[in-house]
């Protein structure tokens, strides 16, 4: 958020108790959350962990930045791809690995799209989705390497010095360290000038560039950070699932990444945060009664993303001026429990 | 020589179709901004359309041309419904929005169709004949007149007509043309209409050619369509069909030189090739970037 916006805003001055309670509620919600929950549940949470850094990267690129992107599962099956092959075949350790896979599709990202961000941003979108096709294409024929569609199977346990992750509790463990840590350290750079340059760039192109501000540089930037914490999200999965096959990463993928994004709200961090627990949740509840709500799931969520599209851009976290008072309390009242601050227009 | 020329022919015919589509994206875009991704799926929803009707025995020429008349009726009824209200808002805005009515229409599409690829029938004959002793194939040839002959319609109507050079002030400034009182709110529907209508005629002759329809085509098309339009230059209409035919040709070939299998990375590979070297297009006209 902007210090321009937090002035125009005029938000009451949040004391000590009210700027850090939400942040104590989530720790302790994520402490007590193992204690309660069963083995499903827990691998719910796991999975959504994993979302949870893949709808952060997908809104630095297109809610902070303005670009979209629509190959972010393929960025992480590049990481996933990475890190497996590097624990398989080399035998590299897990916290190497981990985060070699963020470093090569971080550099991967930045080399599809550093051509296209140069001129045209909107054409990134069809730069992705086309890497991602590419991606299949390789994964999927270059037996030698990644298997095919039979896919990659042994895929060793997360395992940090001599100590081993051998049950989905040890996972989730480390799992919610890894986004506590990103997460504070996202919202850092968000704070920073970085940040600022990023909506800056999303909201008015022409006025940073005569502001000084190097456009193309902070596009990149953006784009790398992104797809780094992708990288990082197919690592987590790699070893957490242990089988990898090329149909985990396809286009479909990608377009439920966005949609936790843009639920949630765009430019919003604990927005991607409710994005991913919904879209990850819903249909796990779904899942056994409702089979006709699974196959015309791309449907609805459409239907979904033109209407949020229409009536709340800035997702179910964020509020303009003209959002009616019902929705607004409704809004206001989560942003409190989640200790969101006030969101930008995109 | 014999193959270079079958080549040849197959390039231009397939290139002819891609044109026809990508005259949806390019304008649009050259108005909006917006990349159209519905418009994929509103061709792949013709083209389906187009199938039902033939299989129910409608004449070959009626089901057609309602088919396209389908897809100007579809384009813009998207238009009214998922880009008008977010027409002005954060470009980024429009073009989920797009997203979304894209998937809506692929729905629906594969709930009335179903995900499988279906055959569809030969619409234009399979003949050939033989000239200069050479034996040349009928088909495309019939696909390559259909294609001009609705570029000319449009060119025609884009550049000699009022309705054409109203577009053509919203082309250049939405605003001011709404200042000067065109009626955008008529323009921009009748231009999705257009993209929507020659879409589907490109659509169907690309299924008649290749003899399938599928649910995915549409993503497929996009791709092609819009390294077409860049190729060309996007907003530009006479480009954007020069694109096509280059983007046919080269595709065609690339067969021979390096296998079938890498010939959809042929269009990638034209359009990163295009943002590095002339990201105007072929025949574009330098433009600066617009926020």
């Amino acid at each position: 958020m902007s210090a321009s916006q937090q002035t125009t805003h005029a938000e009451p001055a949040r004391g000590l108790m009210e700027r850090w309670l939400p942040a104590v509620a989530a720790i302790a919600f994520l402490i007590a959350f193992p204690f309660v929950a069963d083995g499903y549940l827990l691998h719910v949470a796991n999975i959504s962990l994993i979302f949870i850094l893949l709808a952060i990267g997908q809104n630095i690129i297109t809610g902070y930045t303005g670009m979209l992107s629509l190959g972010h599962a393929a960025f992480y099956g590049v990481g996933a791809y990475t890190s497996a092959l590097l624990t398989l075949r080399l035998g590299v350790s897990w916290p190497v690995a981990f985060l070699a896979s963020g470093v090569v599709a971080s550099i991967v990202g930045m080399l599809i799209a550093l051509p296209c961000l140069r001129v045209r941003t909107d054409f990134l979108s069809l730069i992705t989705i086309a890497f991602a096709q590419m991606f299949f294409v390789v994964a999927n024929g270059w037996m030698g390497l990644t298997r095919g569609p039979m896919g990659l199977t042994g895929i060793p346990r997360i395992s940090i010095g001599s100590w081993v992750a051998h049950n989905d509790i040890s996972y989730y463990a480390v799992f919610a360290c890894i986004v506590v840590v990103i997460y504070v350290a996202v919202q850092r750079i968000l704070n920073s000038s970085i940040g600022r340059a990023w909506e800056m760039v999303r909201d008015d192109e022409v006025g940073a560039l005569s502001l000084g501000v190097d456009v193309t540089y902070y596009k990149v930037l953006s784009f790398g950070v992104g797809t780094f914490l992708a990288g990082l999200a197919g690592s987590m999965f790699a070893h957490y699932i242990r089988f990898l096959s090329p149909d985990a990463f396809l286009l479909l993928e990608s377009l439920i990444i966005m949609q936790m994004a843009i639920l949630g709200g765009l430019a919003s961090l604990p927005g991607s945060v409710l994005g991913a627990v919904l879209l990850i949740s819903i249909p796990e509840a779904l899942r056994s009664s409702e089979p006709l709500l699974i196959t015309y799931r791309p449907g609805l969520a459409g239907a979904l993303l033109v209407a949020m599209m229409i009536w709340r851009p800035q997702g179910i976290l964020g509020r303009t001026r003209a959002t009616p008072p019902i929705v607004r309390q409704i809004s206001d009242t989560l942003r409190r429990l989640v200790g969101a601050r006030p969101v930008a227009n995109p | 020589m014999a193959y270079v020329i079958e080549q040849l022919i197959n390039g231009l015919a397939v290139g002819s179709v891609y044109a026809l589509i990508a005259v949806g994206y390019s304008m649009v875009y050259s108005i909006l901004y917006l990349i159209n991704f519905a418009h994929g799926d509103v061709i792949t929803f013709g083209a389906f359309t187009a199938l039902t009707m033939l299989v129910i025995g409608v004449p070959i020429p009626v089901a057609l041309f309602l088919a396209c008349v389908l897809g100007a009726a579809l384009g813009m009824t998207v238009e009214r419904i998922a880009y008008r209200p977010v027409r002005y808002a954060n470009r980024i805005v429009p073009m989920i929005s797009a997203l979304g009515a894209g998937l809506v229409i692929a729905s629906t599409a594969q709930a009335i169709w179903g995900p499988e690829v279906h055959a569809f029938p030969q619409v234009i004959p399979r003949w050939s004949f033989e000239l200069f002793g050479q034996l040349i194939p009928f088909q495309p040839l019939i696909i390559i007149a259909i294609a001009v002959v609705l570029v000319t319609i449009a060119t025609i109507l884009l550049d000699y007509t009022r309705l054409g050079r109203a577009t053509k002030c919203v082309c250049q400034d939405i605003h001011a043309a709404q200042l000067m009182g065109i009626p955008i709110n008529t323009i921009v529907p009748l231009v999705y209409a257009i993209g929507g209508f020659l879409g589907v005629a490109g659509a169907v002759l690309y299924v008649t050619y290749f003899n399938a329809v599928y649910i995915q085509m549409g993503l497929l098309a996009t791709f092609k369509a819009w390294s077409a339009a860049m190729l060309g230059g996007v907003g530009n209409f006479h480009g954007a069909f020069v694109g096509g035919l280059l983007l046919g040709i080269a595709e065609a070939f690339s067969v021979v030189v390096v296998g079938s299998a890498f010939k959809d990375g042929v269009s990638l590979v034209f359009i990163v090739l295009i943002l590095l070297l002339k990201p105007d297009g072929l025949f574009g006209e330098r433009t600066t970037a617009r926020s």
